[in-house]
């Protein structure tokens, strides 16, 4: 269980007794439940309060540049919790004993097309080319849902990263009995001595922070949880220029 | 013009609910609670339900089965709603015998007033008696 293993224990040689380790266990567990239903709590209001914002903006007219500004940045700052608030539950639900990976025999190669189809308008918005290398078909046994939410941070970051007119490539190729998957951007790039971190809860690299960029940093914890869960690898290769992100699932 | 009987016990939301659906000129009658909006069908023509699942006291899906095991009323079409996207409660609620089931946080006046004509059209070929 990765919620346990997050905890910084001692480093002494000295064994953990069992009972405690039960009780980190459980207590960590708690921790989970506790924050699955403050999630669960706020998702009614948050429904309410978006509904509300819907209604104003479709029947008022004549509103002012401010008051419609207004409106924007509630309905905004609203969806912004509920992504946030989602990306909580993901966590909880993978910090699971046994996490409920639902696996099936999927077309990765189409999964991953059908994702990065979903990125075109924010893409284009951004001027950012979008290079895709992957066969025709490359069936793999997986929760395709879950790989999804990892494509999906993946291609985010990447987006968000990536300054206009830039360029991202992914690729997904069959290596030996695994799949190898991964994702290049010509963004601001990931330091070599961040990348020890980087998959760290709430991490943020000094380059993000500064940079003024959205998120709360849990987006490739995520992601390495989904993959750890599928008994897959994932790494961050170092590179001069931009970002380049590897990860490797079996195909049983 | 059809009624529709809107059981949901969020006060803000049935609200919005009843307004988004009464533009689009049908008639709303609304219970806050199971026991309330099966009375309200026992004593007046509903042509659709909007059923919340989380309510106090009768859940929404004792409430559908109920509608759905008495003859009287189990012609009327019910769209179950629910902020929980959990595939057993959605298997439980169709097996119950529920028309249509939708998450809240895809809720758009458009969207509810679309899925309420849907059922309107196809199970109500004739108009309900006045
Ligand atoms: N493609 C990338 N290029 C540069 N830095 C990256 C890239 N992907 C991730 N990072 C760095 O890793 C950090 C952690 O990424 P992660 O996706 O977990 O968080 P986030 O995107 O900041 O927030 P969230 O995904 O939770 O909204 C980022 O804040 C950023 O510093
Ligand atoms: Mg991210």
């Amino acid at each position: 269980m990765d919620a346990t293993a997050q905890q910084t224990m001692p480093a002494s040689k000295t064994p953990v007794s069992s009972a405690a380790l039960r009780d980190l266990k459980k207590s960590n567990k708690l921790k989970d439940e506790f924050i699955a239903i403050t999630v669960h709590n706020q998702k009614t209001p948050l429904i309410i309060i978006q509904g509300y914002v819907d209604l104003v903006q479709k029947e008022t007219k004549n509103l002012s540049d401010m008051q419609k500004h207004a409106l924007e940045e509630i309905e905004k700052q609203s969806k912004r919790l509920i992504e946030i608030n989602s990306r909580l539950l993901s966590v909880t639900k993978l910090h699971g004993d046994v996490i409920a990976l639902k696996k099936e025999t999927v077309d990765l190669a189409e999964l991953t097309r059908d994702v990065a189809a979903s990125f075109v308008v924010k893409l284009q918005n951004k001027r950012i080319r979008l290079v895709i290398d992957t066969p025709e078909q490359l069936t793999a046994k997986i929760d395709c849902e879950w790989i999804r939410e990892v494509w999906e941070n993946l291609l985010s970051n990447a987006l968000k990263f990536t300054p206009e007119g830039g360029k991202i490539t992914i690729s997904v190729k069959p290596k030996g009995q695994t799949i190898m998957c991964q994702i290049t951007d010509t963004g601001i790039g990931i330091d070599k001595q961040e990348i020890q971190n980087i998959f760290a809860p709430f991490y943020r690299t000094q380059d993000a922070l500064t940079g003024g960029y959205d998120g709360i940093g849990l987006g490739l914890y995520i992601v390495k949880l989904i993959i750890k869960g599928h008994n897959g690898k994932i790494r961050i290769v170092p590179s001069h220029k931009g970002a380049r992100i590897q990860f490797l699932l079996p195909k049983n | 013009m059809a009624t529709i009987l809107l059981i949901e016990d969020t006060q803000p939301l049935s609200e919005l609910y009843s307004y988004s659906i009464g533009s689009a000129g049908y008639t709303v009658v609304t219970a806050s609670s199971g026991v309330e909006g099966l009375e309200i069908i026992k004593r007046q023509p509903v042509d659709l339900v909007l059923l919340d699942i989380m309510l106090p006291g009768v859940n929404g899906l004792n409430v559908l089965k109920q509608i759905k095991e008495n003859p009287e009323t189990n012609h009327i079409p019910v769209i179950m709603v629910s902020v929980l996207e959990q595939d057993a409660i959605l298997k439980q609620a169709r097996d119950a015998g529920a028309n249509g089931y939708l998450f809240k946080d895809h809720i758009t006046p458009d969207v509810l007033v679309e899925e309420v004509q849907k059922y309107l059209k196809t199970d109500q070929p004739v108009p309900s008696t006045p």
